[in-house]
């Protein structure tokens, strides 16, 4: 069964006196514990294309489904819990709350979730041993490494217990060893929770470990290539 | 966790939120002592009129305080003394016989209001046996015991070119209708804290002025004096139920511009207080909106997250309460403090002693605020805070996700 099914998506922006087509007639589909990097240059779709997959931006044609859901047939807040339930987001610039310690960020989302105090902190715990954080678990960004946030940042998308995580380029800031060691962390949690990874990327590294990797070019699907 | 959150994010820029806490406590610190400095002020001038010669309640004949006449004298003032000096809550009863007339020198003359005084009594009702300069209020010392003492306030022999032991020629209308008057021997000063009391007003014993007037008995005015200021009400209802012929009026009644006065203050306060933190509230805002427009980024991270846009305002909101009560309390506590400090100490204004004089105000002022000012400005802060927040609130709901999160850091 498909995670994530798009058909016939296009989004056109109307933003300057030309429009933007930044998508035009894009159809994939994700099926479970896929790993997947959607590649492509600046400018062929790809964060437009995470974006309308997370309920973010809606497209001007076609439609989208995550799960058993069309995404076009929820209202704003159905949408907006739609997504604290079911997918989680990696940002390029990690985008913690810079107020709160890694541990208080990993259990934002499952306060926003109203999960239980206890359940909070062990699963918090949990994913924090997991991105192999938890010593670091009361220092607030600021007092963490580039690649100790975005570990962070994963815990925190992987709290609500995703189907799907959407990282946009999130090796973008990072070092090659905390690329790696990140890269290496989201392929052991994809194989253990078998969470679905999404990644827009450039970056070579990523593309490498990544089992499928779907080319972007001028908003159309180029090519679609799987590396099992 | 959203309180949490919003205090936590209210420190991110601890020096623009101490700027705009500053700002909050020294514009209400200096708006609570500038409004105790007035209620100070009211007290004063409300007070100073009752202790020379309101007193809290007076007893008239019903037509005495409109046409004046000397004949118009309370029927059973005996009687009312009697009973009042018997009420529990009275604790100075003065009659008093009052006519209207002119005090002339060999320099100049003045309308003054004569006030025959049971001289035992004025004490106990009045302030002005007590705020002699000199000499002695009408036989309370033997040297004083000449045929016609009168007691007048320093304006008025100053502007009379007087002093103790001058005669004072005073004339009026007697009970006939006929001008009359007597020389008398001024045998004390009295200074009170109001210039224009003491220029217009003379005081003499009781019996000269009815035996100059023609009168047998009785008298115009009987002061009274209580011991909680409330009781006004009681007493007046209780006298009034138990004689008739006769008119009760509080110091309300028969002074409305100090009542005017006393009831405005609060709502002279509110409009003071509002102006003050509709000033601040800019300031506020500029801040909030400084914060929001700061975390875009973050704004949108957090709705593309599953937090929804109420929480969004929500959190916006509590910060704009955090920042704006934060400053609130402290502005509080530090009036409050500052104005207990005043009111011990008093502030000293003789330098302005004559202006003052003149409104009936000391030159010692002793600032001061009521307690239920407190709470009426806590819900003035919340309320700004509130209108502050909207604007700001606005902006982050306002925000779109994919459009957030693409703004720069």
């Amino acid at each position: 069964m498909s995670v994530v099914e798009t058909k016939g998506v296009s989004k056109t922006y109307h933003e300057s006196t030309v429009p933007v087509h930044a998508l035009t007639d894009v159809s994939m589909k994700l099926d479970e514990k896929e790993f997947a990097a959607l590649v492509g240059p600046s400018g062929s779709g790809k964060s437009t294309m995470l974006n309308m997959i997370g309920g973010l931006d809606a497209p001007t044609k076609g439609s989208v489904s995550v799960g058993t859901r069309d995404l076009a047939a929820l209202s704003v807040p159905q949408l907006v819990e739609f997504r604290l339930h079911n997918i989680g987001f990696v940002f390029q610039a990690f985008n913690l709350i810079p107020v709160l310690t890694a541990r208080e960020n990993v259990e934002f989302i499952m306060l926003l979730q109203k999960q239980k105090k206890r359940e909070r902190h062990e699963r918090a715990e949990e994913l924090l041993q997991a991105v192999g954080i938890a010593d670091r678990a009361d220092h607030r960004p600021s007092q963490l490494s580039g690649g100790e946030q975005q570990r962070v940042a994963v815990a925190r998308a992987l709290a609500s217990r995703p189907t799907l995580v959407l990282a946009d380029e999130p090796t973008a800031n990072l070092d090659s060893h905390a690329a790696e060691n990140l890269l290496d962390i989201m392929a052991r949690l994809n194989e253990e929770y078998g969470t679905v990874f999404l990644f827009s990327t450039h970056d070579e590294r990523v593309i490498r470990r990544a089992r499928r990797v779907i080319t972007l070019h001028d908003g159309r699907i180029a090519s679609d290539e799987r590396h099992d | 966790m959203l309180l949490e959150l919003a205090w936590k994010n209210m420190w991110r820029n601890p020096t623009r939120s101490l700027v705009i806490i500053a700002a909050t406590t020294v514009g209400l610190t200096g708006g609570v002592v500038a409004a105790a400095l007035m209620y100070g002020m009211a007290d004063q001038m409300i007070t100073s009129a009752i202790e020379t010669r309101l007193s809290h309640l007076q007893i008239h004949h019903p037509d005495f305080l409109v046409e004046h006449t000397v004949d118009l004298v309370i029927p059973q003032a005996d009687s009312i003394v009697t009973y009042a000096d018997n009420m529990p809550e009275v604790i100075g009863v003065s009659p008093r016989v009052v006519v209207r007339g002119m005090a002339s020198s060999a320099k100049t003359a003045g309308g003054i209001n004569l006030l025959g005084v049971e001289p035992s009594r004025e004490s106990t009702a009045s302030s002005v046996p007590s705020s002699i300069v000199k000499g002695g209020f009408l036989g309370t010392r033997r040297r004083d015991h000449v045929r016609d003492p009168i007691v007048i306030g320093t304006e008025l022999a100053e502007k009379l070119e007087l002093q103790t032991g001058s005669k004072l020629v005073v004339t009026f209308q007697d009970a006939g209708g006929q001008i009359t008057g007597a020389a008398f021997t001024i045998t004390g000063l009295y200074e009170t804290v109001s210039s224009r009391f003491d220029e217009t007003h003379a005081y003499v014993r009781a019996a000269t002025v009815r035996r100059l007037l023609g009168l047998s008995g009785g008298y115009h005015e009987i002061a009274l004096r209580l011991s909680d200021a409330s009781d006004v009400k009681l007493v007046e209802e209780k006298l009034q139920s138990r004689f008739r012929g006769i008119v009760a009026d509080s110091w309300k009644d028969m002074a409305p511009d100090l009542r005017y006065m006393s009831e405005m203050m609060n709502s002279m306060l509110f409009i003071f207080l509002a102006v003050i933190l509709a000033a601040l509230a800019f300031g506020i805002v500029n801040t909030m909106l400084m914060a929001v427009l700061e975390r875009t980024r973050e704004l949108g991270m957090l709705l593309a997250v599953g937090m929804h846009r109420r929480l969004v305002f929500m959190m916006i909101l509590l910060e704009t309460l955090a920042l704006s009560i934060t400053g609130g309390i402290l502005g509080m506590v530090c009036s409050g403090a500052l104005v207990a400090l005043l009111d011990n100490i008093g502030i000293d204004l003789s330098l302005f002693s004559k202006g003052l004089r003149v409104f009936g105000i000391s030159e010692v002022i002793y600032p001061s605020v009521p307690v239920e000012l407190y709470p009426m400005l806590m819900a003035l802060v919340v309320v700004t805070a509130l209108l502050s927040a909207i604007y700001p609130s606005i902006k982050a709901l306002r925000l779109r996700p994919a459009a957030a999160l693409r703004t720069a850091a």
